[in-house]
């Protein structure tokens, strides 16, 4: 019995997702001609056991998946190419196709660096032919970009059942979901086959007596919201029905900066010191770029021996800059080793460093000093970032980063990219 | 070791010095109070006296306390065990047995009896010795109280800056100077008068300026009352001070102080008197609808009207109020942290208040607009940027 509570209302307008297809692959390859119609896959290190992060849609056609480690791709298929990532070039492409969107609308809302939302409700009478809307989008992209990328467009009245169209056909797939045709489409999809819905979500559903797409489209909210324990459920209901609840496009509540480190990484503990330095110097430059300041630093470093070093820094006032960062941070860990007569907590057993800095205050409302213009120490950060994203980030350094060891990788291209956005803003 | 005391009365003194006995202690013994009974007739004591100490290795505190005892002796107690029991007693005489070789100390009241297991006293840490001692002056009770009253808000808590997480004390033979600060505001109190007034006494009459922690100032709070004269001596690292029932040493802070005189602006055009009690009145008002992560109220000044405005656009809450005050300036509007301006109204002890202002951007002096002869108390607050559109 469809217990629907919320109508679905088509007169609203649609809005549009783009899924680049095989984007860091297919960025690969648009820009070295050889490799294009081979299978290719874009890892982090492309050591046997790295693991492929992107294969190429000749690579999948021959079995190989995401996250698949590289010894066992090139089992499944001899010829691949591994290449090592380049995030700084795949957010290049990300920024010009972004750019190709808005002409059409501004109401574009990049999602990750291979998808957007366009937000087309307020475009009806503009364009009343979306399907050929998306078609000319298609070329465009090809055209301006770059001829070798290709995306699967989805249109519907909410961006979670436009995500869903993306997902229905793919490579270079295009298609609508309207109220006429919904049933049809979750009719033949399973519920781990929905974005968002892994595994143990779908095992929760089906106690819940909820077994198909269908099923979960027309289950009262009240039901679901028992079933999910909580509004995520009622998310579903809205999802499934039309609603909107996925297009806000929220503002940072926190950053992350972490890394892996590997066994032979460890052994020089000098490179873990200048590791912990770089970490803080690119939460800075994301806080700049946000301008933002932040009141907590919390610190999680993990080691061999399967335990964690965790803490949570409230720092006194809103700060921006990464050296206030490290030195709040070395202080907590010199307090620390005092306090319980423990080795350096940067040591051999380290396997990986996170950093994350949360509760943000906007540049202009951080207390003006009495000894101090944190205007001014503001515009200098920007000053500095602007010059280093006109001249390379290598060209003007403090002097805490000068170290003689490699500089951190810029590993994987994942992840928010708010930030592309902001500088630009 | 056995000594009989009056279960309220140790409790009251142990409180004194329980602020010192940290939590998070690398070294246990720090968790404990030092006990330390002088029977009668010794050092030239007609009655018993109890010593009990406590230190966190940075600030060591020591008070007296009469006991009845004809033994000597000394022991470590475990601080909490000991102020959850004395807490929980009504007043009665309590006598503390101490076995020295096995360290348990049983304490008898009049229905019960508990044990504790204490720790030798030799592991407790020496309090710092006076030994190379630079300087020594007197310094009035109630002077030190009232530095610490009007200044002890404005004190950093910035461990990244440490030399703002201390008051800074300047002595000389013309009086003394007490500045606190966190970089958004200050406050300097002076108190003037050489020998006669008793304000301070340098005995070498060489001028002296360090900076002493908030905890022990915070501690010393409750020491003393106004009427008592306090012996101090300085080291290159330690200040001590005594008096007859109490005495205390603390590491001072190694950092340099920032220059507070030149940030205190001299050229301040527009002066604004209200009355103290009419602006915190109105402050608290306002201020709930400020936003809460920066309790900004705007100060818009027109004529000899003072309105107060605060918005907090999450919540959509908005408030204003108009005061009267008499102003000399032109019109302007500037904004403050309520909540700083709130704690330093509250030190004032003048009915009027008198702000002096130059721009939106630049600090602003805030003093009583009266003070004694002898006193002179200036604080300064950085203003916020204004943010939120002008109506």
């Amino acid at each position: 019995m469809n217990r629907n509570t919320v109508h679905a209302r088509p007169d609203q307008g649609y809005v549009m997702f783009v899924d680049m297809n095989s984007f860091f692959a297919s960025c690969e390859q648009q820009m070295n001609y050889y490799l294009r119609g081979r299978p290719v896959g874009v890892c982090v290190y492309t050591g046997e056991n790295g693991c492929v992060i992107a294969p190429s849609i000749e690579a999948r056609q021959r079995g190989v998946k995401t996250g698949m480690r590289l010894r066992e791709a090139i089992r499944l298929c001899p010829e691949l190419v591994p290449l090592e990532s380049r995030p700084e070039r795949y957010r290049e492409f990300h920024v010009r196709i972004i750019e190709v969107l808005r002409r059409y609308a501004q109401e574009v809302i990049p999602k990750s660096i291979d998808e957007a939302v366009i937000d087309l409700r307020s475009y009806k009478r503009v364009y009343p032919d979306l399907m050929a809307l998306a078609r000319q989008i298609k070329t465009d992209i090809r055209e301006q970009v770059g001829e070798w990328l290709r995306c699967s467009i989805g249109i519907a009245p909410n961006a979670f059942l436009a995500k869903l169209g993306t997902e229905l056909q793919k490579p270079d797939g295009l298609v609508m979901i309207t109220p006429e045709n919904i049933d049809q489409i979750l009719a033949g999809l399973s519920l781990t086959d929905l974005p968002g819905i892994a595994e143990r979500m779908a095992q929760r559903l089906k106690k819940g007596g909820i077994h198909t797409p269908l099923e979960l489209r027309h289950a009262s909210p009240h039901h679901l919201r028992q079933v999910c324990q909580s509004i995520v459920g009622l998310h579903w209901h809205y999802r499934l029905n039309f609603a909107e609840v996925d297009i806000m496009d929220h503002p940072y509540k926190t950053m992350q900066a972490m890394r892996q480190i590997s066994a032979a990484q460890r052994q020089r503990v000098e490179s873990l010191h200048d590791l912990l330095v770089a970490l803080c110097m690119t939460l800075e430059r994301r806080m700049v770029n946000q301008r933002v300041c932040c009141r907590e630093v919390t610190v999680q470093f993990t080691y061999t021996y399967t335990r964690q070093w965790h803490q949570v820094i409230r720092l006194p006032q809103p700060v921006q800059e990464g050296t206030w960062l490290l030195q709040a941070i070395r202080q907590r860990m010199e307090h620390f080793v005092r306090i319980h007569h423990c080795e350096p907590l940067i040591n051999d057993q380290l396997t990986a460093m996170g950093i994350s800095v949360s509760d943000f205050v906007p540049e202009e409302l951080v207390p003006l000093s009495l000894f101090e213009e944190p205007v001014r120490r503001q515009n200098l950060l920007r000053a500095v970032y602007d010059i280093k994203d006109r001249f390379g980030p290598d060209k003007l350094i403090k002097a805490v980063e000068l170290s003689d060891a490699q500089p951190m990788k810029d590993a994987i291209g994942f992840g928010s990219v708010k930030d592309l956005h902001a500088r630009q803003t | 070791m056995k000594f009989i005391v009056s279960s309220h009365a140790l409790f009251k003194h142990l409180q004194l010095i329980y602020g010192v006995v940290g939590t998070n202690a690398s070294l246990p013994v720090l968790e404990d109070f030092f006990l330390q009974i002088l029977p009668a007739g010794r050092q030239g004591s007609k009655e018993g006296r109890l010593t009990a100490a406590a230190t966190d290795l940075e600030t060591s505190l020591k008070i007296n306390i009469p006991v009845e005892s004809n033994q000597a002796g000394e022991i470590c107690i475990p601080a909490k065990v000991l102020m959850e029991i004395l807490k929980n007693l009504p007043d009665q005489p309590l006598t503390f047995h101490v076995h020295p070789d096995t360290g348990v100390v049983e304490i008898i009241s009049d229905n019960g009896r508990y044990k504790i297991m204490g720790e030798k006293a030799e592991n407790f840490p020496r309090e710092p010795k006076p030994d190379s001692v630079e300087q020594t002056f007197s310094l009035s009770g109630k002077t030190l109280l009232t530095a610490i009253q009007k200044g002890i808000f404005a004190i950093s808590t910035n461990d990244m800056r440490p030399a703002m997480t201390g008051m800074l004390f300047e002595l000389d033979a013309d009086g003394a100077t007490f500045v606190a600060t966190d970089s958004h505001r200050l406050v300097k109190y002076v108190k003037k008068g050489g020998l006669a007034e008793g304000a301070s006494t340098l005995a070498a009459g060489k001028p002296v300026s360090f900076i002493v922690p908030r905890k022990p100032l915070n501690l010393l709070k409750g020491l003393f009352d106004d009427e008592v004269t306090i012996q101090a001596s300085l080291s290159k690292s330690h200040l001590f001070l005594q008096t007859d029932a109490m005495e205390i040493a603390c590491r001072l802070i190694d950092a340099r102080f920032p220059d507070y005189r030149v940030v205190i602006p001299v050229d301040s055009p527009y002066h604004l008197v209200i009355s103290r009690t009419d602006l915190q009145q109105a402050l608290r008002r306002i201020s709930v609808f400020a936003n809460k992560a920066t309790n900004q109220v705007i100060f818009t000044l027109q004529g000899s009207t003072l309105e107060l405005s605060a918005q907090d656009i999450d919540y959509s809450f908005e408030g204003s109020e108009r005061l009267s005050c008499q102003y000399e300036g032109e019109d302007m509007r500037i904004s403050f942290n309520a909540r700083f301006l709130l704690e330093m109204l509250a030190v004032i002890d003048a009915d009027e208040v008198r702000f002096d202002l130059s721009t939106p951007s630049r600090a602003a002096i805030l003093q009583p607009a009266s003070q004694a002869e002898d006193e002179d108390l200036l604080m300064l607050i950085m203003p916020l940027m204004i943010t939120e559109p002008v109506a």
